[in-house]
């Protein structure tokens, strides 16, 4: 018996050994050459600068020699990198990050070759949720005014938005429709322009989303976040849920890879991301672009762009924009 | 703190980066189709790993190289490199055709340096009370500032104001194309993706500028061959100190347009470049009537100057604002981001150091801007003695290249050689191009802002009378047909008396 037990607990370990040793051969295997991050919009913007600060971090967690590239492939609103990711090998060697609702509002306004199902969803890093926010020093003063002053005039309380199909776009549909309000939304070229027209007064409110509004707290009044919970950089700002109103929105940039990446490299990618996410140099170097960091890995993403990816139908259903 | 901004500039690094911008911008933006944009795209990815101030100077180095560049190629070749020095070609050309490029060339370098410095010295100064005036402009005081600019085009552009008039319209309808500002509908796209963001501006200024000029030479066969025989003589290029002190005025006015309408987010450097053109034609008017047109040097000086102020103007709401003024400042903002230096009001408050370092980097940047200038022209200038059946096949491709390098797009290049042809049947039936292109240019944002004004007024006019800086536009409007329409009747009895006298 005694040796049956041996022969066993060898045979065990030997292959719990091969296991292991499999294991290690495949994370150093990966990353054996350069890994391509696309990015779908052009050098210098906030995704890019986002993926820049991922990669060179990456680069420590993932091997002495992995080398991460960051790849601009701007236009279309960010659909020819997207579309880029979602066609490309799914061998861990091309990378993507991923606007929501960006990315997957605009396969509902065009013909689009994915759709959520594209892509393994890595992990979300920043989670910048929309506000109702109106001039300094405007009349409303709180949600409530803000009701009671659409109320009065259904239809013309103008809210100034950074474009249509856009989150603050959502934002505004959805805040809208929970409030039983009537809004007027006034589309502008960007979310400066229309943050602009907001703090000059020319519009009575808007949506933006919160990382618009740092730095213009002296000209602007953030009502509240459709965030699940208060926000650590604006803990007097209450959530749209405190005050009874069910509307989440906000602008979430992470990180995919093809759909069916292997399990190994999602391991050997996972662990890296994890590690990164507590890595502080990373942290504050995030902090300093003004993007609200809320690290968001594999299923909570996947279940986050599933939910985008409804409301987006769903408005796009109700209320076209195009 | 401007001190200790200087100090921060003391840095060999700082040196390299504002030389090596500034020779690269030239080069780039003398190339047709190639304009600043391109050049600070293409050179971004260099600033990625530099610090923030010579990365900084860098792309502003660049810009303002570009900025020149696209000059040559206007005055040398007729070919602007950018929308804004179509201007600048009109008497630039002429010039040239005349054998004074060399002299056009150097009031173009002095005129660009003075806007520079100029709008430099107002961005040090008043960068925090002017991005106040940018908040006051909201769609009924854009609206009304749009039409402005397009009255103003079209009243004192010279030529026949009903041709302008036309052109204008047209390039309004063009901006027709695309998705619609306010509802997103796609109108006469013809289920073309490529056509949703309408027509770029690039490969159309390309077609119209270079494109039609290559198709008028060439159905012109008889007359170029007959045309290189006499390759104008170079004549000596001295541009003396008077001479430019005698067009003080109307570069000082130029470059307070540049810098005025800089501050006004996306109306971009075309703009001011024909108004001050404009106002400089219609002040000389009095001197040297017939001048405008056949190689006035002040026809130069105007549009460089204004063009050249916008940077400094356009970078206030970009700095305090966020807000980029055009596809330029645009990528200026991101590399701010980039380094760290998050605009907004507390910028200045914040890295005020980085700040006033880059305004002063800006201002000192002139000087290489005109040793290279200078130095790099003195080989340009010789690109007037090549014959024209040599130069316009490489002005076509580099048009066709130019066009397509803008998105990758084949749709652009169509687009561009579209352009070509349709601005080719308006230069032989006498038609101005440069109406086409502002209404082009202004027509969405006019569009845009005149429905969003009317979207927050429930479809009332009363906008445009309520708020005072609209009003105040509608009244210059109608101060300046009156006055156009007045100075048409006064030349008009005059050159009628004149005839009968003659008589």
């Amino acid at each position: 018996m005694k040796k049956i037990a041996r022969i066993l607990s060898i045979t065990t370990v030997t292959l719990s050994c091969f296991g292991g040793l499999s294991g290690a051969v495949a994370a150093s295997e990966y990353p054996s050459k350069p890994i391509n991050m696309i990015v779908g919009y052009s050098a210098g913007g906030g995704t890019d600068v986002m993926a820049r600060t991922i990669a060179s971090h990456l680069e420590t967690y993932l091997g002495e020699d992995a080398s991460v590239v960051v790849r601009n492939s701007p236009g279309a609103g960010g659909q020819i990198g997207f579309t880029k990711v979602a066609a490309a090998d799914p061998d861990g060697y091309t990378l993507g990050t991923m606007n929501l609702p960006a990315a997957l509002a605009l396969t509902y306004d065009r013909e689009a070759d994915y759709d959520a199902k594209s892509f393994t969803w890595l992990a979300s890093f920043v989670s910048d949720p929309n506000t109702l926010v109106v001039p300094a020093n405007s009349e409303i003063t709180s949600v409530e005014t803000l009701i009671s002053t659409a109320r009065e005039n259904p239809g013309m309380l103008t809210v100034g938005l950074s474009g249509l199909g856009g989150n603050d776009h959502f934002a505004a549909i959805q805040f809208a429709q929970a409030a039983n309000i009537e809004l007027n939304p006034v589309p502008f070229s960007g979310a400066a322009m229309a943050r602009t027209s907001i703090m000059g007064g020319h519009v009575a409110m808007g949506t933006m989303a919160f990382s618009q509004t740092v730095g213009f707290e002296e000209d602007l009044r953030v009502l509240a976040v459709f965030a699940d919970e208060r926000l650590a950089q604006a803990p007097d700002v209450p959530t749209a849920k405190e005050l009874g109103f069910d509307v989440e929105m906000g602008s979430f940039r992470g990180l995919v890879a093809p759909a069916d990446l292997p399990d190994d490299i999602r391991e050997t990618l996972m662990s890296a991301l994890l590690k990164l996410a507590e890595d502080a140099d990373f942290l504050a170097a995030m902090k300093k672009q003004g993007s609200p960091v809320q690290f968001t890995p594999s299923a909570d993403y996947e279940a986050l762009a599933k939910a985008q990816d409804e409301a987006a139908k769903h408005i796009w259903e109700e209320t076209p924009w195009k | 703190m401007l001190l200790d901004a200087f100090l921060a500039l003391l840095d060999i690094w700082v040196l390299v980066a504002a030389v090596f911008g500034i020779v690269v911008g030239i080069v780039i933006g003398a190339i047709p189709g190639l304009g600043p944009t391109m050049a600070i795209a293409l050179l971004i990815p260099v600033t990625f790993s530099m610090a923030p101030i010579p990365a900084i100077t860098l792309l502003l180095g660049v810009y303002q190289g570009a900025i020149f560049g696209g000059s040559i190629s206007a005055i040398l070749l007729n070919v602007p490199g950018t929308p804004s020095s179509a201007a600048t070609a009109i008497d630039g050309y002429a010039m040239a055709r005349k054998g004074q490029g060399g002299k056009a060339l150097r009031i173009a370098l002095y005129a660009s340096v003075f806007g520079n410095i100029f709008s430099c010295l107002a961005l040090m100064m008043l960068a925090q009370p002017l991005a106040s005036m940018a908040l006051s402009f909201g769609p009924a005081e854009m609206t009304t500032l749009l039409l402005f600019a397009l009255a103003v085009i079209i009243l004192f552009g010279g030529g026949a104001k009903l041709d302008a008039a036309i052109m204008v319209l047209i390039g309004i309808c063009a901006g027709i194309i695309g998705l619609d500002p306010i509802a997103g509908t796609p109108r006469f796209t013809f289920n073309n993706f490529a056509l949703e963001n309408g027509f770029q501006l690039i490969p159309v200024l390309v077609g119209l500028f270079a494109m039609s000029e290559v198709f008028l030479q060439l159905f012109n066969r008889p007359k170029a061959s007959a045309g290189a025989q006499e390759v104008p003589e170079l004549l000596p290029t001295k541009v003396g100190l008077a001479e430019m002190w005698r067009m003080r005025t109307t570069m000082f006015l130029s470059s307070v347009i540049g810098t005025f309408i800089g501050i006004l987010p996306g109306i971009g450097s075309t703009v001011p470049a024909f108004m001050s053109y404009s106002l400089a034609r219609s002040r000389s008017r009095s001197r040297d009537p017939s001048s405008f047109g056949k190689g006035a040097a002040e026809g130069v000086a105007a549009p460089e100057a204004a063009n050249n102020a916008v940077t400094g103007g356009a970078l206030i709401p970009t700095l305090a604002l966020g807000i980029p003024g055009d596809a330029v400042t645009a990528v200026i903002l991101g590399a701010f981001m980039l380094q760290g230096l998050a605009p907004g009001p507390f910028l200045f408050r914040d890295y005020g150091v980085e700040v006033y370092a880059i305004f002063e980097a800006l201002l000192l940047s002139s000087i290489p801007c005109i040793i290279f200038g200078l130095l790099l022209f003195r080989v340009a200038v010789h690109v007037i003695r090549i014959p024209p059946r040599h130069l316009f096949p490489a002005i076509t491709i580099l048009a066709l290249l130019g066009a397509f390098s803008v998105n990758n797009s084949m749709v652009d290049v169509w687009v561009m050689l579209g352009a070509g042809i349709v601005g080719f049947l308006l230069r032989r039936s006498g038609f101005p191009l440069p109406p086409l292109l502002i209404g082009l240019i202004l027509g969405k944002s006019l569009e845009q802002s005149l429905r969003q004004a009317l979207l927050t007024s429930g479809g009332s006019l009363e906008i445009f009378v309520a708020s005072p800086i609209a009003a105040g536009f509608l009244v210059t409007i109608a101060l300046c047909v009156i006055a156009a329409a007045v100075f048409h009747l006064r030349t008009r009895n005059k050159s009628e008396k004149s005839a009968t006298g003659n008589v």
